[in-house]
């Protein structure tokens, strides 16, 4: 499992170096606030890219990340190759997510479920439980990017593929920082 | 070759056998599962024969040059679904054989297009966290079971933790009726939710078909955790027995393969996820993941601002060394780590905290404390 997983964080560096030298000189001129943005958008638009396509999460990180100019720019230089299909995909993506919506807004306003009174204590709690559980996956859908078209199994797939990538994303850039101070203290 | 024009819908078995027997090759791909297809038409008897394998059915037609040649444009199109999967490719598969009499042997032929299909589509399988291999051996192990008339269903085959039902059947006498359950079989599964969808509803009725013809509850289920089940085809296509004193009813059994599929994907997550493994219960397991995705997604908005603090000027060097430097000490800090994947995420955080506590101011820290403490 080590090597699957250094292959990942490679890959990730690889191309948020390429994203970042698409600012190049201008991160001299630009605020903090700003360069902040960049390097976190460059890194998620690397994050995708490494799983280019293949998962849900990715491809909403890859649309989202494609509506404003910027990220246009940084989606076209770290997918160039792939970037016709992704972006197809991605659009393709947010025509069956509205689609999805609106099938759960009417499916919502027809079913109301009524607890009956006087039910047996395991059926309370029983039905707690699955609010709870309700609840606690909305709250995962909105996490996880993209997340809120799915159905409970495919999210629980993609929430694991997005936890993976989000961990050799934070590997990567705490050793980069790491790595950045050692040379800015050293010089 | 026979005009083949007519034997599109044309039930006429004996005819085709004959046409199978006598038609030199044409140029056509050999197509495994229609030879097989044919062996039960022939020889009823032996239903098991093709289940066993699209593969062991490919070694014994390679000697022979194309046996089975049809010219149908209709078997020609599902060639071609076999030859490039997609997920629509699945479906369409059954419904090509219209004219078949038996919604059994539909079934049938069916099952082997899948199995075959099912091989091709796995290879795109996303790989991090999916290790079952989708090779003949699955089929060699199915070949070997055949006889016994098992029926396997893999649940979501998964790399750690992976099940198998294996619903062993004693040999009942062949029926007609149990020709077509002794058939089904495992079809690997690839990962798209569509196709499992439609291929869920297909199933339903088919497991309505089987609750007709037999008596569900006698099945006995057994559940084995066998290193060749790691081999086997992840399944499209779950074929479930109800177990006795429980439902027969479609809806229970969709629901009780959802709820174990679901499951076995926490499992997963718990592995993942730094201090779960005591954990049992959906919600629980919940709030630690959301905990867990908005601290690391805390973590890489701070990381991210601490490196735009960096100057500047030394950016471009530092990216230089940056990378070279991480992509060599990559491999040494790897191994440094030396950890099972299960147990990852305590040390990393922990060797990486000291260095942070080093170098860094105190309101900095602290947001690393609050973090390990979370991480334990």
């Amino acid at each position: 499992m080590r090597a699957p997983r250094s292959v990942l964080k490679q890959q990730f560096l690889k191309k948020w170096m390429m994203g970042l030298q698409v600012f190049g000189s201008a991160k001299q001129s630009m605020s903090i606030l700003e360069r902040k943005k960049a390097i976190k958008l460059s890194a998620d638009i690397a994050l995708a890219s490494t799983r280019a396509g293949r998962t849900c999460w990715s491809r909403a990180i890859i649309a989202d990340a494609s509506k404003d100019d910027d990220g246009k720019v940084l989606v076209q230089h770290l997918l160039s190759p792939e970037s016709e299909r992704l972006k197809k995909a991605s659009t393709g993506l947010a025509m069956e997510n509205k689609r999805v919506r609106c099938k759960k807004i009417l499916k919502r306003s027809c079913c109301i479920k009524r607890v009956r009174k006087g039910a047996s204590k395991v059926v309370l709690a029983k039905s707690i439980s699955k609010r709870i559980v309700k609840r606690r996956t909305q709250v995962l859908k909105s996490l996880v990017p993209g997340g809120e078209f799915m159905d409970d199994i495919s999210l629980i797939e993609e929430t694991l593929d997005y936890m993976v990538s989000l961990r050799a994303q934070v590997d990567v850039m705490r050793r980069s920082l790491a790595k950045a101070t050692e040379v800015v203290n050293g010089k | 070759m026979d005009g083949s024009g007519d034997n599109n819908g044309d039930l006429g078995y004996q005819n085709r056998a004959e046409s199978v027997m006598n038609c030199p090759s044409s140029g056509m791909n050999t197509n495994p599962f229609y030879a097989s297809a044919w062996d039960p038409v022939v020889s009823l008897s032996r239903p098991g024969n093709f289940v066993g394998s699209s593969t062991g059915s490919q070694s014994e037609f390679s000697n022979s040059p194309f046996p089975i040649v049809m010219e149908n444009p209709g078997i020609s199109n599902t060639c071609h679904l076999v030859r490039y999967p997609s997920d629509s490719g699945f479906i369409e598969l059954v419904p090509k054989f219209p004219g078949f009499g038996s919604g059994n042997f539909s079934e049938m032929v069916g099952s082997l297009g899948l199995t075959d299909c099912s091989q091709i589509v796995n290879a795109g399988c996303p790989p991090n966290y999916k290790e079952a291999n989708n090779e003949s051996t699955s089929h060699g192990a199915q070949r070997q079971e055949d006889h016994q008339l098992s029926e396997e269903t893999t649940i979501g085959a998964l790399p750690n933790g992976k099940r198998r039902r294996r619903v062993a059947e004693s040999n009942s006498p062949f029926d007609p009726n149990k020709n077509a359950e002794g058939e089904f079989q495992k079809y690997p599964s690839g990962e798209s939710s569509d196709s499992a969808k439609e291929l869920d509803e297909k199933k339903q009725k088919i497991e309505q078909n089987r609750g007709a013809n037999s008596c569900g509850k006698q099945v006995v289920k057994q559940t084995k955790d066998n290193p060749q089940s790691r081999e086997a085809p992840k399944e499209n296509y779950i074929h479930v027995r109800a177990r006795r004193g429980q439902a027969t009813n479609s809806h229970s059994l969709a629901e009780r393969v959802r709820r174990e599929k679901i499951s076995e994907r926490m499992r997963m997550l718990q592995e993942l996820v730094p201090g779960c493994n005591k954990i049992t219960g959906k919600a629980v397991m919940l709030d630690e993941i959301i905990n867990y995705v908005q601290s690391l997604q805390q973590q890489v908005e701070f990381l991210s601002m601490k490196l735009a603090t960096v100057n500047p000027e030394l950016y471009n060097d530092v990216e230089r060394i940056q990378s070279k430097d991480i992509l060599h000490s990559r491999g040494g800090n790897e191994a440094i780590r030396g950890l099972s994947p299960g147990t990852n995420s305590h040390p990393v955080f922990t060797w990486d905290f000291s260095t942070w506590h080093t170098s860094h101011s105190k309101s900095q820290s602290t947001f690393f404390s609050s973090t390990s403490c979370y991480i334990r």
